[in-house]
């Protein structure tokens, strides 16, 4: 038998992105009919009419809630035919990702064999009885790997067939009914209740549990009768939540675009359809990576609330799959914690994610963006909107106390206990129990303090650009009993400052000296007075000490630790006001001082 | 878009506290001056010059990216999956975001080649566009500075990021040029 290089197999005809995509459109359109037909079905005929004309109507709708439901029927049981499908794809594609790299391998013996045999075969009377041996075990590897190769194509052949006989199956009217009358169909409503009910009870491991007692149609029943409420349930797998949150988005894109076409959008409705598009387009920014363990896509929604926090929307996306990374950060920002800024905070994620990456060797990392919380807005008073004013005034008079901070850390510990939960519930396939970090920027890092004193289950608790670690936290201890609190204070970042013994924080400073806490090194940013706030604004900059250090957190690694604060002789607030002041007019003195000689002396008298 | 300046954070003191008046004073003006002074810039003569740095930036990301995965699909065969997408990201921590970075990612998992010759072959096509490419840690890490690659590959696939670095602006032209829609490369 002649021994020969082995064919890569064919490409596929589609892509699990694809399929993922068209079986998210499916179910947002799905949700918009099962809403229209809840809405008819609860609302039917007014109740004060009477006669002929009034059983008409109640018979037209009727049979309008029976075709709604029909159609409802149908694009469930497409859309899980399409996430099956999807799956399937996700498993033919890592399967060719490792067949390419196995058949490389052979090739190249195969082609370093063929070469020793040439040049044996030169040689009149050489032995060749290594090469017979080794050309037997080439022979058998690439036999091997061709059947391989056939299976993988006969399989993917496989699911393009199932998929089209499964959409083939709901394809009619007469179809759709039947699968709406089906005895063994879902109830949805029930399991919505029943989630709900648990959902209420704030247990998310209870959460994790019935979700795992529930089958593939049971959960694409429900996720379609309710996206929200299944998308923001802590306790739901990360990709679960991902496909219930984006049926949400992609239902109020479609829905609330309609209703702006149509000139009837209220106030609220615009805010969401904001908040909703924004959230998409940060979607679109990633539509093309990959979780590159996994072969999932990259981002997941895990909060969707475009309604929430008086408009300002809330929201959280990974990058990675928190269920499977070895290691988890959660940033929870400061001012302006709200939907639209979500595009900035998951660039910061983002960032985080390729510097741990590069840390870490082979153990996997994830990173989210965590803004649900009725975080202070850091929005100025738009003078033309006096709903404006008044909304903004009174937030920004909330970052005098800590109210939202305390009430958005509880939010966050079970944000962090539902990411626990599913974790838990992914098992040792889910790569085990993750090595959790929760960070906190600016009025950020207050929240995450009252998170860790709600008894948030993180394993580092990392503190940037902090106003104060919370009223009544008087040290690491009170925050984690392990003392885990890792600080970054850049010198010339004034809201670093504020906290005790500056007075006019949000509690301790957790970079004083007294205070335990790990402080890592960070650079100290421009002593110009015009770039304080940019000095508060760039821990997470690209290069920077505090950007590998956070990641060296997030990793277990050591991080470059510096030593905390002290008070005599430390830098304070004034003088750091008032130094930076006096160096940018030093500057400008500088800069243009024969502007200024010229002023002071036009006539060129003075030597 | 909003082109309002922005208010910054300073908690002010609280009910039954020694007012630090002129304290809190020096904070606002101090970090107003920061908010609206943009990137250390002077203004929108420096924002509109950034401008076109990050547009030059864009387009020297796209070229270097058609050259490169068209380098790979020439010799190796395969498709780029998707077909790469090419968004405008924001940098700095927020709320006050210091510049702009452009993002282009392609899928490389669909290429008929494994992880040691789909680096070998990238390598060649970044080293042939003039740019350094060491090993990373799971793919290769390449620079052309201020741009920067990575190739990060696993067990799901191949991924291929391509980085303009932040362009410094002012707060207002950073959010403008993150609110441009992402961009399919059609590679």
């Amino acid at each position: 038998m002649t021994l020969g290089p082995v064919a890569y197999p064919a490409e596929l005809t589609s892509t699990s992105q694809r399929a993922t995509t068209l079986a998210t459109n499916l179910r947002a359109v799905a949700e918009n009919v099962s809403d229209a037909h809840t809405r008819l079905q609860d609302g039917g005929r007014p109740a004060d009419w009477e006669g002929e004309a009034s059983e008409a109507a109640d018979h037209a709708m009727t049979v309008v809630v029976a075709d709604l439901d029909a159609g409802v029927a149908a694009l469930e049981q497409g859309s899980l035919a399409m996430d099956t499908y999807a799956a399937a794809l996700v498993s033919l594609e890592q399967r060719f990702v490792a067949l390419v790299d196995e058949i490389d391998a052979v090739n190249a013996q195969v082609a370093a064999h063929q070469s020793d045999r040439r040049t044996a075969n030169a040689v009149p009377d050489a032995d060749t009885t290594l090469l017979d041996q080794q050309q037997g075990q080439l022979q058998s590897a690439t036999a091997d790997l061709r059947a391989r190769v056939a299976q993988w194509e006969a399989d993917a052949r496989s699911a393009h067939e199932e998929v089209v006989a499964a959409l083939q199956r709901v394809d009619t009217v007469a179809e759709g009914d039947d699968a709406a009358r089906a005895p063994d169909r879902t109830d949805a409503a029930g399991l919505a209740d029943d989630l709900q009910a648990l959902v209420d009870s704030g247990d998310p491991t209870a959460i994790a549990g019935f979700w795992a007692g529930l089958d593939p149609a049971e959960r694409q029943a429900l996720t379609i009768h309710s996206p929200q409420l299944v998308g923001n349930a802590d306790g739901v797998p990360v990709a679960d939540r991902d496909v219930a949150n984006r049926t949400s988005l992609y239902s109020d894109v479609d829905y609330l675009g309609q209703r702006e076409a149509d000139d009837q959008l209220s106030r609220n409705e615009a805010d969401q359809l904001a908040n909703a598009r924004s959230t998409r387009d940060v979607l679109d920014d990633y539509r093309d990576d990959i979780d590159v363990t996994t072969g999932d896509h990259l981002s997941n929604l895990l909060v969707y609330k475009p309604g929430e926090h008086g408009g300002n929307g809330g929201v959280a996306l990974s990058l990675g799959d928190p269920d499977l990374a070895d290691d988890v950060a959660a940033l929870v920002p400061g001012v302006t914690s709200e939907q639209s800024s979500l595009a900035g905070n998951v660039s910061s994620m983002d960032r985080l994610l390729t510097e741990a990456d590069a840390q870490n060797g082979d153990r996997s990392v994830a990173t989210i963006a965590w803004l649900d919380y009725n975080a202070p807005s850091g929005e100025p008073w738009n003078p033309d909107d006096l709903l404006d004013v008044v909304q903004d005034s009174g937030d920004l008079l909330m970052t005098t106390n800590e109210l939202f901070a305390n009430a958005g850390g509880d939010r966050f510990a079970d944000f962090v206990a539902g990411l626990r939960a599913s974790d838990e519930q992914a098992g040792e396939d889910g790569g085990g129990r993750a090595h959790l970090t929760a960070i906190g920027h600016s009025y950020g890092s207050t929240t995450a303090s009252y998170a860790a004193t709600a008894g948030m289950d993180v394993d580092d608790l990392v503190l940037i650009g902090s106003p104060g670690a919370g009223e009544g936290n008087d040290e690491a201890t009170d925050l984690l009993a392990s003392g885990n609190v890792w600080v970054g204070a850049a010198e010339h970042d004034p809201i670093t400052h504020l906290g005790n013994p500056g007075r006019i924080g949000l509690g301790h400073d957790p970079a004083q000296d007294y205070f335990d806490a790990h402080r890592f090194e960070v650079d100290p940013g421009s002593y110009r007075v015009e770039d304080l706030f940019a000095n508060h604004s760039s821990y997470f900059d690209e290069g920077s000490d505090s950007l590998a250090n956070i990641a060296a957190v997030t990793t277990g690694n050591d991080p470059t630790l510096v030593d905390g604060r002290t008070a005599p002789g430390a830098l304070t607030l004034p003088a750091l006001i008032a130094g930076s002041s006096a160096a940018s007019a030093g500057e400008q003195l500088v800069e243009h001082g024969d502007d200024l000689l010229r002023l002071l002396d036009p006539r060129g008298i003075l030597p | 878009m909003s082109h309002r300046p922005l208010v910054p954070l300073v908690p002010l003191p609280r009910p039954g506290r020694r007012l630090h008046g002129t304290l809190v004073a020096l904070v606002v003006l101090g970090l107003v001056v920061g908010c609206t002074a943009g990137g250390g810039g002077d203004g929108d003569e420096s924002d509109a010059s950034a401008v076109e740095e990050y547009d030059a930036r864009v387009a020297e990301v796209d070229e270097v990216v058609r050259a490169v995965v068209g380098a790979a699909l020439e010799e190796l065969g395969g498709s780029a999956r998707g077909g790469g997408t090419g968004a405008h990201q924001l940098c700095g921590d927020g709320p006050r975001y210091t510049g702009a970075e452009y993002r282009a990612s392609v899928d490389l998992s669909s290429l008929r080649a494994g992880g040691a010759r789909t680096v070998e072959v990238l390598t060649g096509a970044f080293e042939a566009e003039g740019w350094t490419v060491e090993p990373g840690p799971t793919g290769l890490e390449a620079d052309k500075d201020p741009l920067g690659a990575d190739l990060s590959s696993g067990a799901g696939g191949r991924q291929l990021v391509v980085r303009s670095g932040c362009v410094d602006t002012s707060h207002d032209t950073a959010v403008e040029i993150a609110d441009r829609p992402a961009v399919d490369l059609g590679l």
